[in-house]
C-alpha cells in the first residue's frame, strides 16, 4: 500500500470516481471526480490534533461500525494518503459559531471548509477494472436473527475484533457484555449455496477465512471452544489442506450440517440447532457468540463503470472477461481489462495473481505503442447520400456528421466508428456500407442457408458479443437442443436490416429470430434500441399483409445464457413446426410482389435523379 | 461484384472428435467441393494446430486460392489465429471465414448427428457464400497513450497498478474511498501464510 | 407521453397493459408471463377505448 503510495510513476486519486468515458482502446479520455475532502492531503502530516477537539460522532466504518470516529477524521492508521478528511453529513458545521474547531487548531491550516469536487480529465491507453466486491449482509435470514441478538456477528465483524488494530486492541470480546467468548460458533456458506437468496455460486474464500480464525482464536485462547458448522470444507489451495489440518488438531470441532436456527438463551448465550448429517440426528449446541461467515456479492455500486466501459456480467452480477480460459484478464471492451474479485470471489493470493496477469497484457498493449482496429467500419457513398441525417441520429458514438439544411452529405469519423453497422441498416438510400458486413455479404448467406428444404430452418441474426457467444457458451456446455436453428453472425443486432429479415420470409424460411444484448450488455452502447424499432415496424408490416407476426421473434441472450439460448432454440423449433407449408408459400408470394413494387420505385427515382441531374444548366 | 468467383478453399476441422463425433466431416468435406467457387476441399484432424495450419498455407499458394473457409469452431475462438495464418503467406486476412461447426452445431446436436450434418453442410455453404462476396481491407492504425488507469484500490488495484509502474508506464489509480487498501486492509491476518494484511 | 398501452407477447400470446412512450428512451421489456423479450406495443389504451 505505502509502496503504491510513493510510486513515482503512480498517481493517487483517491475518494474519486470516474464520472465519464470516451475514446477507444489506445485513447481514452477520462473524466475523473475528486471529491472534496475539505482537509489539504498534501499539507495534513496526520498530527491528529483536529480529531482531538472534533466533537461530532459516527460509527468507523473501518471497524465495522463497533466504534466511532469523529466527524474529522483518518480512515485508519495505516491509510494511503495518511492524510484526514472531513465527514461534512456528520461535522456540527463549519460556521464558527457552530463548531469551527479544527480549523482553530489546524496548524498546517490544511482544513478548507470552501473545498469542491474537481473534475480531471485523464488520457490513458488501457483501463484496469478491479472495482472489488461487497461482502454479503446476513440481516435478510431472519433464522440466525443477526442484528436481532448482538452476539451473532459476521466473519468481517471478527476481523477488526481479533485484530491489534481493532477497537478492541485484538481482545476478543462479545458485543453484549464485553466478556471474552469461550465458546465460539462459525456457520459457513452464509450468502452463498443457496439459491434462496439468489446466489448458488460457493464464495471461495469462507472456508479458508474460517479455518484462519479458529487458529486465531485458538493460538489466543486456547481454553476457547471453536465448532465449525459447514457443507464441505473446500480446502483447495496450495497449504490449505495443511491449514485445515492443523486447525483440527488444534482441536476445533468440524460438523457437517447447516444450522436450520439460532436462538437466544439467559445471559446472552445462544442455542443453535442443525442436522448433523455426518451422525444423522438432530443436535443442539449452546455458545457464547456466533459468527456468520458471510460470502461475497458483486459489487452494487458500479453499474455506472460497467455501463461507461460498455462491461456485461454474468447471471449472478461478475464481470464477463473475454473467454473464460484464453481471455480471462481482457473485457470484451478492447482496451480494458478485470482484475480481483470483480470477475469472481477470491483470495488475496488469486487477486494479486490476477492483477500481475492484468497489468502484463495492458503492458502488451502499452509496449507496443500502436493499436490496430479491425476494419469494420463504415463506408458513406456520396453519390447516393442525400444528407438527410438519420445516421447521425442514431450513431451511438456521435461518429458521423451531416447537415439536412445545408445538404451537406454524411461522414464519419473512422477512429470513432465502432462498426455497430446501425447506420448501415438504418439508412434509407442504401448509401452506407458497413465494411466487412455487406448488404451483399449477409443477403449471400441468408440465400445460402435457404437453398434447400428452407420450410425445415430457423434464421437466426445473432450479435457477436452476446447472443451468438450465448450459443458459444451452450456449446462449451453441451447444452443439446434443436438442430433447426442457423445463425448469422453480425457485430450488433443493430446491424439488421428490415431487409435481411423480409429477404429471409421471401426465401421461403418459416421462422426468423432477432437477438442480440441485453440493453444493460449492448457493447455498442445503445445500438441495440434500434432493433427494438425495427422489429416493432415488422411486425406490424408483416400483418399488414396478412403473415403472422408471430414468426419473426426477438429475444435478448448475453454471453453468459447458455441456458436461454438453448431454450430459445427449442422454443422456435416448436414455433416452426406451427407454421405451415400454406402460411410459407403465401408469404414467399406476398413479399415476391412487395419487391417487385419497391425495385419499380426505386427506379423511377433513379431516373429520376438521372434527369434532374441533366436538367441542370452548366454553369 | 464480377460474374467470376474467386478461387475459394475449403478446409474442415475434425478437432478430434470433438466435431468429427457427431458431424460427418468427410461428407461435409464432399458437399463443400461441389459449391459455387470451391476449388479445394481439405479435412483435418486439428486445423489450427501447425501441420493444420501448413496444409491451408500449402494450399493458398499451390491451388492460388484466394478465399480460405476454416470450418472448425467459433470466429470468437480462433479467428485471430486463421486470419494470421492466411496473411502469412500474403492473403489479406479479411478474406477468411469460419463455420462453426462445434459449439454451435458439433457439441450441441451430438444426440442427432444427422441433424448435425447437415447444419454443417448449411453452415459451410453459408461461409462460402459470404466469402465470395468479401473483400480485402487495410486495418486502421492508431498510436496508444503510453499510461494506464487502475480504477479500484484494493489488493487487486494496487497489485495492478505497481506491476504497470515498475514497468515504467504511468498510472493513475482511482479510488473510491479517501483511502486505497479496499476490504484487504479491514482483515487482520491472511491465510494460508497467517500473516498481516497491511 | 408516458400511458398505459396494451402490449401483446409474440411468443405467449399474452395480452397486458404496460406503460409506453414511443419517444422516450426505450427499456429493455420482457412478456410478464412466459419472460420472452417478443413483446410488441399495440396501441394506447386511451386509443382503443376512443375506438370502441
Amino acid at each position: 500500500m505505502m509502496d503504491a503510495g510513493r510510486h513515482p510513476n503512480i498517481k493517487l486519486l483517491t475518494y474519486s470516481e470516474v464520472a465519464d468515458v470516451s475514446g477507444y482502446v489506445g485513447n481514452f479520455k477520462v473524466t475523473v471526480r475528486q471529491k472534496a475532502r475539505y482537509v489539504d492531503a498534501t499539507l495534513c502530516n496526520a498530527c491528529g490534533e483536529c480529531e482531538k477537539v472534533c466533537p461530532a460522532t459516527h460509527p468507523d466504518e473501518f471497524q465495522m461500525g463497533l466504534s466511532t470516529r469523529r466527524a474529522v477524521y483518518l480512515p485508519f492508521p495505516q491509510a494511503v494518503p495518511s492524510a484526514y478528511l472531513l465527514d461534512m453529513e456528520t461535522c456540527l458545521g463549519t460556521n464558527p459559531i457552530a463548531c469551527g474547531k479544527c480549523a482553530e487548531v489546524c496548524e498546517k491550516q490544511a482544513i478548507d471548509y470552501d473545498d469542491q469536487d474537481e473534475l480531471t480529465v485523464i488520457e490513458v491507453g488501457a483501463i484496469v477494472v478491479a472495482t472489488g466486491m461487497d461482502v454479503y449482509d446476513p440481516t435478510a435470514l431472519d433464522e440466525y436473527g443477526y442484528t436481532r441478538y448482538e452476539n451473532v456477528i459476521t466473519s468481517m465483524e471478527f476481523e477488526r475484533l481479533i485484530c491489534a488494530g481493532g477497537p478492541t486492541i485484538g481482545h476478543l470480546i462479545r458485543p453484549s457484555d464485553q466478556k471474552t467468548p469461550m465458546r465460539i460458533g462459525f456457520i459457513q456458506c452464509v450468502g452463498s449455496r443457496s439459491l434462496r437468496d439468489g446466489a448458488g455460486y460457493c464464495s471461495n474464500i469462507c472456508c479458508m477465512n474460517t479455518v484462519k480464525d479458529t487458529l486465531l482464536i485458538r493460538d489466543h485462547y486456547p481454553a476457547a471452544e471453536c465448532s465449525v458448522f459447514y457443507i464441505d470444507i473446500r480446502a483447495f489451495g496450495k497449504g490449505f489442506e495443511d491449514l485445515y489440518d492443523k486447525s483440527r488438531e488444534a482441536g476445533v470441532k468440524y460438523i457437517r450440517g447447516i444450522p436450520g436456527e439460532i436462538s437466544e438463551i439467559d445471559g446472552g448465550n445462544l442455542r443453535l440447532i442443525v442436522e448433523n448429517t455426518t451422525e444423522q440426528r438432530m443436535e443442539t449446541h449452546e455458545f457464547d457468540m456466533i459468527v456468520l461467515s458471510v460470502g461475497v456479492r458483486p459489487r452494487s455500486d458500479d453499474a455506472s463503470i460497467r455501463r461507461l466501459l460498455t462491461l456485461s456480467t454474468t447471471a449472478e452480477g461478475w464481470l464477463m472477461e473475454s473467454h473464460p480460459k484464453l481471455k480471462p484478464v481482457d473485457a470484451p471492451t478492447k482496451g480494458v481489462y478485470i482484475a480481483g474479485c470483480t470477475e469472481s470471489p477470491k483470495d488475496v493470493k488469486d487477486s494479486v495473481t490476477q492483477a500481475g496477469a492484468a497489468a502484463a497484457r495492458v503492458g502488451a498493449l502499452l509496449n507496443a505503442g500502436k493499436v490496430t482496429v479491425e476494419s469494420i467500419t463504415c463506408h458513406i457513398d456520396q453519390e447516393i447520400c442525400n444528407a438527410c441525417g438519420l445516421c447521425v441520429d442514431i450513431c451511438p458514438y456521435g461518429a458521423l456528421s451531416a447537415d439536412k439544411k445545408a445538404k451537406i452529405k454524411a461522414s464519419v469519423v473512422d477512429a470513432a466508428c465502432a462498426g455497430c453497422g446501425t447506420c448501415g441498416a438504418t439508412c434509407p438510400q442504401g448509401a452506407i456500407t458497413m465494411r466487412h458486413f455487406t448488404d451483399a455479404q449477409i443477403i449471400a448467406q441468408v440465400d445460402a442457408l435457404l437453398a434447400e428444404k428452407s420450410e425445415e430452418k430457423v434464421i437466426v441474426f445473432a450479435c457477436n458479443w452476446c447472443s451468438y457467444a450465448g450459443g458459444d457458451t451452450a456449446g462449451i456446455s453441451r447444452m443439446q437442443y434443436a438442430a433447426s436453428c442457423r445463425l448469422i453472425r453480425t457485430m450488433c443486432s443493430g446491424r439488421i436490416d428490415e431487409d435481411f429479415v423480409l429477404r429471409a420470409f421471401r426465401e421461403g424460411a418459416p421462422v426468423v429470430l432477432v437477438s442480440g444484448c441485453h440493453f444493460a450488455d449492448c457493447h455498442y452502447i445503445d445500438a441495440n434500441r434500434q432493433t427494438v424499432k425495427r422489429l416493432y415496424r415488422l411486425w406490424k408490416y408483416l400483418e399488414k399483409r396478412d403473415i403472422r407476426p408471430e414468426r419473426l421473434q426477438l429475444e435478448w441472450i448475453s454471453a453468459a445464457e447458455g441456458p436461454k439460448f438453448q431454450k430459445t432454440m427449442n422454443q422456435m423449433e416448436e414455433l416452426r413446426q406451427t407454421v405451415t407449408a400454406e402460411e410459407i408459400a403465401h408469404t414467399v408470394e406476398v413479399l415476391a410482389k412487395e419487391e417487385e413494387k419497391k425495385r419499380a420505385r426505386r427506379a423511377k427515382q433513379a431516373q429520376q435523379r438521372q434527369s434532374a441531374e441533366t436538367e441542370v444548366p452548366a454553369g | 461484384m464480377t460474374t467470376e468467383l474467386p478461387r475459394i478453399g475449403v478446409f474442415i476441422c475434425d478437432c478430434g472428435s470433438n466435431i468429427a463425433g457427431a458431424v460427418d466431416t468427410q461428407a461435409v468435406t464432399d458437399y463443400a467441393a461441389t459449391l459455387p467457387g470451391v476449388v479445394a476441399s481439405i479435412r483435418n484432424k486439428y486445423t489450427c494446430a501447425e501441420p493444420g495450419q501448413q496444409e491451408i498455407k500449402n494450399a493458398i499458394v499451390a491451388q492460388k486460392l484466394e478465399r480460405v473457409v476454416v470450418a472448425s469452431c467459433s470466429p470468437r475462438m480462433h479467428e485471430p489465429t486463421f486470419r494470421g495464418c492466411v496473411w502469412d503467406v500474403g492473403m489479406n486476412p479479411y478474406l477468411m471465414e469460419m463455420a462453426n461447426l462445434r459449439e454451435h452445431c458439433s457439441w450441441v446436436h451430438g444426440d442427432n448427428p444427422k441433424a448435425a450434418t447437415a447444419k454443417a453442410k448449411d453452415l459451410v455453404a453459408s461461409a462460402v457464400a459470404r466469402v465470395a462476396r468479401l473483400q480485402p481491407q487495410d486495418e486502421m492504425s492508431f498510436p496508444v497513450t503510453k499510461a494506464a488507469l487502475v480504477i479500484g484500490g484494493g489488493i487487486a488495484g494496487i497489485q495492478a497498478a505497481m506491476d504497470l509502474a515498475d514497468q515504467g508506464h504511468k498510472v493513475y489509480l482511482v479510488e473510491k474511498e479517501p483511502s486505497i487498501g479496499g476490504i484487504m486492509a479491514q482483515l487482520d491476518k491472511t491465510y494460508p501464510t497467517m500473516d498481516c494484511s497491511i | 407521453m408516458v400511458e398505459p398501452w396494451n402490449w401483446k407477447c409474440m411468443r405467449c400470446g399474452h395480452d397486458y397493459v404496460e406503460e409506453y412512450d414511443p419517444k422516450a428512451a426505450m427499456t429493455e421489456r420482457s412478456c410478464p408471463e412466459c419472460r420472452s423479450n417478443s413483446v410488441r406495443p399495440i396501441e394506447s389504451v386511451a386509443k382503443a377505448k376512443a375506438k370502441s
